[in-house]
């Protein structure tokens, strides 16, 4: 029984990884329905920021996290301005703006290879010594990272579910993501919202570079596998719906841990890809269906 | 992701591209130069790669992103039979590529009904898998070692040294039935089914049939391009065919001009000697590639063939005032 | 506007084709003032992983390399004459290697190569250089076959300065005997690195009669390792051998610790690495790492102090040392050559023998006609973590069998 327990919290801290990411992309889907190939790429920026501004440069936490989002969004704006302005205006289609997402993807990857360095590079976590702390309720123990991953991506998963469906703001980003040319009728500004969430999304991406690093490392080559993680979870759980991600990556992470430990090692990834076929040939909508898909 | 849309009105005959073909190779039996041989025989497997990737894609504008699969399906299923079993290559090569087109069809039948992102997921999926598979099932792929494809005793010595007149003949084949099913009864019940779906529907063209042919098709070109990798490097690697492999094929299509035929073929010389032209950069040239590819699509999103088809009217514009100036009818 | 842009575009791209076609095809990165030709200064290729995944390998690496060239240049060359360096970027790929090799060899004509850290290059790219006759000296690069036995036709022009991976391998293995640890695990991941580890250790574990209970395996980048690590404690093993690099070797360690799982952990090269060491914080309290480079003797400490003047990077002395390492044995044994390259080289390094900064203190590259490992029984030394900071290990055996 204990093993179960502690696979599934490996999972749950995992599904975390792939969830935050999950909801930057979800937050982009929302107001523009773009695909953002790319994201995996803002996180790794998150995390080799947070390198520097934490590893190399000792900034304070809070300083580090405060710059570490502005720079991300900083370059989520030019990728807006690029994407939607630029091209959407022009009537782009849709394989236009895909290639242009993955131009993206390579050159924020190019930059910070070549500003910060091609290696290996390690962020401290954000809170806690570096020792583990014992969970009394679940007999296990547990590093700060990992607590503090599944705690804020919880907590944002439910700030912006909220934020979507019960605001004002949240609800005109999915009036314009639903049906553009009649928000922008009935008066909402549009371009400045979709601003709002590209910087939303590269704040999350920062934040999940700074949550993630800690666990795995950072390189500038971290961005696609993790991106394709992302994107799978939104798609297992459904598109546009932050909570559906979530629990996609949720899926995702607990598939590779049990099929890693009950099947093969090596093939953990594998099993999880088939499994998300599977899901794709079954029900491609997720298991929360987009509204209005078919 | 159906939206109109003019393919080229560039077309290249049947003939000119087989004279073509003719002349080029000519030029690989008479040139010395290795090193110009072996980056024809690049863009030559870039094209097919990419060929096969327009059939479905240039057709219906579904985006698929795991062509490396195929790739890679093609470049081992060949070189094992041939290494590893001894098989001979005119029954290996018929045998990669039938099996690669058999594992499309299953996975076509099941995956095409699919739209849009979901279908971009799923091949993505496809394409992980067969990269995982061909990393770790080192008794057959040898995993990171790799299989070494010795092409002089395997494919025996004139064949050898004319692999590159091979991949130009394989390439020359690609763009004709490229050509031929754009024009064909196929192609444009395709492009009927793109233009309104329902319509065609109900004038009985099946369109579900035609995606699966036009994917297995492109598995097929794919896994060509493979075999004639695999036999062109001497030795194939999983890491050869990875996302970003897949991602490069997307970016030659949409690069060169989807939908055509030349378009592609444009894609496939310039993405594939761009590195040469930007060794310059030193450590740069990956971040200008990126940057190219995006201006690309921000200032010239109908591709190559769409700056080649604005010169041809420039030209024809200040070479002959015969014909009336366009009212501003191009976008 | 869109035409008069499309215009431009074309021309631009058509005045770079213009300017680099000038240029020789196959562009060099020449790392001395002034390539001149080819009488005044002595050409050496390199050739590595320079960008992608391995770059942490590759990149300091080239480093080391760079140092001992301008080292050397600065006290006058080798035999009068000025290195020139030519590096070239295989990314890991064993075909690129190929064509980047082949360039070395055809385009840049030069005397001598250097070859770099993924196996599977140093593997596809030897063969280039054999059949020039140029030798060529692996730095890190660790498969076995890669210099091979003396009927290899490969052979003769392949040298290595680095340990091969069933000599670390070996040491572990007698480490493992002398313990008597029963119930061994390895957990490895599944890069380039970690495959061919699995491989060796199977086969040496099975001529030290050493069993294996468990392989656990996971790719590189690792979100999290529990189940791994749960496996190896289920299947009862007493010593983790953990082949994977930085981050995801922290993970093995501090899975381990919050299982409260008290087991001996041993590592490879991948642990010395500094994201080993501030990720995995005090789970890595006594692992032990066998290493190339023993940083508390004088030889390391000098080169420490040239590496730091050079470069701002976090310091991962290693790779740059071997690097280094490669590239001063090349130039001692053309020194001996007088400049000369092929056969005269080839006999140069049979005869070579001297203390590297590698190793232990006293410890020499040697080759002989029928040895090409340059590694002698001095080579590793054990590091181990001792309050956060890596310390020299004072083991009773750690020499290969003979």
């Amino acid at each position: 029984m204990q093993i179960i327990i502690q696979l599934f919290i490996s999972g749950i801290s995992a599904g975390c990884i792939y969830g935050i990411i999950s909801l930057a992309f979800t937050m982009i889907y929302n107001s523009t329905k773009i695909v953002n190939f790319s994201q995996g790429s803002l996180v790794m920026a998150g995390a080799m920021l947070g390198h520097l501004f934490l590893y190399r440069m000792k900034l304070p936490g809070l300083a580090a996290v405060i710059l570490d989002i502005a720079i991300l969004c900083v370059i989520g704006l030019v990728m807006k301005f690029t994407i939607y302005d630029f091209l959407r205006k022009k009537n782009a289609k849709d394989y236009h703006l895909v290639i242009t997402i993955l131009g993206y993807g390579i050159v924020i990857d190019q930059l910070f290879a070549l500003f910060i360095g091609k290696q290996q590079y390690s962020v401290p976590a954000l809170i806690g010594d570096g020792s583990s702390i014992y969970i009394k309720a679940l007999g296990i123990n547990m590093y700060p990272e990992n607590l503090i991953l599944i705690a804020v991506t919880v907590a944002l998963i439910i700030v912006f579910w909220i934020f979507l469906n019960k605001t004002q703001l949240g609800l005109c980003i999915q009036a314009i993501g639903f049906n553009p040319d009649a928000a922008r009728l009935s008066g909402l500004r549009t371009s400045m919202l979709i601003s709002i969430t590209f910087c939303l999304s590269c704040a999350v991406s920062a934040l999940g570079g700074l949550l993630i690093a800690p666990i795995m490392g950072a390189t500038s080559s971290m961005g696609a596998s993790l991106g394709v993680k992302g994107f799978a979870a939104t798609i297992l759980g459904g598109m546009g719906n932050p909570f559906a991600g979530f629990v996609g990556g949720l899926m995702i992470g607990l598939i590779e841990t049990f099929a890693s430990y009950y099947i093969s090692s090596t093939y953990s990834s594998v099993i999880a890809y088939l499994v998300l076929l599977l899901m794709l040939i079954i029900k491609p909508s997720g298991l929360w269906p987009e509204k209005g898909d078919r | 992701m159906l939206k109109k849309w003019n393919p080229s009105h560039i077309i290249l005959p049947n003939w000119i591209c087989a004279a073509a073909a003719g002349i080029l190779i000519l030029y690989g039996a008479v040139s010395t130069d290795i090193y110009i041989r072996q980056v024809l025989s690049m863009i030559g497997i870039n094209y097919i790669l990419a060929a096969g990737l327009n059939l479905l894609f240039g057709h219906t504008g579904q985006i698929s992103i795991g062509q490396a699969g195929f790739y890679a399906l093609g470049a081992y299923t060949a070189s094992i039979l041939e290494t590893k079993l001894s098989v001979p290559f005119f029954a290996a090569w018929p045998a990669a590529v039938i099996l690669t087109g058999g594992i499309a069809f299953l996975l076509g039948q099941r995956i095409l009904k699919l739209h849009g992102h979901y279908l971009a997921m799923a091949t993505i999926a496809f394409g992980m898998i067969i990269e995982s598979l061909s990393t770790n099932w080192i008794a057959v792929t040898n995993g990171h070692a790799g299989v070494y494809v010795r092409s002089k005793s395997l494919l025996g010595d004139f064949l050898s040294s004319n692999l590159f007149a091979l991949v130009v003949l394989f390439a020359a084949l690609a763009f004709i039935i490229s050509n031929n099913i754009e024009y064909s009864r196929v192609g444009r019940a395709i492009r009927a089914v793109r233009e309104n779906e329902d319509a065609a529907t109900s004038v009985g063209i099946v369109h579900s049939k035609y995606k699966v042919i036009m994917f297995i098709l492109g598995a097929a070109f794919s896994a060509v391009g493979g075999m004639m990798y695999a036999h062109l490097n001497g030795i194939i690697t999983p890491e050869v065919f990875n996302l970003a492999q897949s991602q490069t094929i997307l970016i030659i299509v949409v690069v060169g001009g989807i939908g055509s035929n030349i378009g592609v073929l444009l894609g496939a010389i310039v993405i594939t000697t761009l590195p040469e032209f930007l060794y310059g950069f030193a450590d740069y040239n990956i971040l200008v590639y990126g940057l190219l590819v995006i201006l690309m699509q921000l200032f010239c999103p109908r591709g190559l063939i769409g700056i080649a088809e604005s010169l041809g009217r420039l030209l024809k514009k200040t070479a002959g005032r015969r014909t009336p100036p366009k009212a501003a009818g191009g976008k | 506007m869109k035409k008069l842009f499309a215009l431009f575009l074309v021309l631009a791209l058509m005045c770079t084709a213009v300017g680099c076609g000038g240029k020789q095809a196959g562009n060099e990165e020449s790392q001395t003032g002034g390539g001149t030709t080819s009488g005044d200064t002595i050409k050496i290729g390199f050739v590595d992983c320079l960008s992608g995944g391995s770059a942490s390998m590759g990149v300091p690496n080239q480093e080391g390399v760079l140092l001992a060239v301008k080292e050397i240049n600065a006290n006058g060359g080798v035999a009068g004459k000025q290195v020139e360096l030519v590096c070239y970027d295989d990314e890991a790929d064993p075909a690129t290697s190929v064509t980047q090799a082949t360039k070395l060899v055809q385009q840049d004509k030069v005397l001598a190569a250097i070859t770099g850290s993924a196996s599977g290059c140093c593997n596809a790219n030897k063969q280039v250089f054999a059949d020039a006759g140029i030798p060529c000296v692996v730095s890190v690069g660790t498969a076995d076959d890669i210099v091979g036995t003396p009927e290899v036709d490969t052979f003769a022009t392949t040298f290595r300065t680095g340990a091969n991976e069933s000599y670390m391998i070996e040491i572990m293995a007698n480490r493992i005997i002398d313990k008597g640890y029963q119930h061994v695990g390895v957990i490895a991941d599944t890069s380039a690195y970690g495959q061919l580890a699995v491989e060796t250790i199977k086969k040496v574990f099975e001529r030290y009669n050493i069993g294996i209970e468990i392989i656990v395996t996971h790719e590189p980048g690792a979100a999290d390792l529990t189940s791994q690590v749960l496996s190896m404690q289920q299947a009862g093993c007493d010593f983790i051998y953990s082949y994977n690099l930085g981050a995801d070797a922290a993970l093995t360690c501090k899975t381990i610790k919050r299982l409260n799982w008290d087991v001996d952990v041993a590592g490879a090269r991948g642990l010395n690495m500094d994201t080993f060491l501030s990720l995995a914080g005090d789970a890595a309290e006594g692992v032990l790492i066998p290493t190339d480079i023993n940083i508390e003797t004088e030889k390391m400490q000098e080169f420490k102090k040239l590496y730091d003047a050079e470069y701002q990077e976090i310091g991962n002395y290693m790779f740059p040392a071997m690097g280094y390492t490669a590239a001063m044995t090349l130039f001692q044994a053309l020194e001996a050559s007088g400049g000369e390259g092929g056969e005269a080289l080839i006999s140069a390094l049979e005869k070579l023998s001297y203390e590297s900064i590698l190793g232990q203190a006293g410890a020499t590259i040697s080759f002989s006609a029928e040895k090409h490992e340059g590694v002698d029984t001095k080579r590793m030394t054990y590091l181990t973590v001792d309050s956060g900071n890596l310390v020299v290990f004072d083991a009773d055996t750690f020499e290969p069998n003979a």
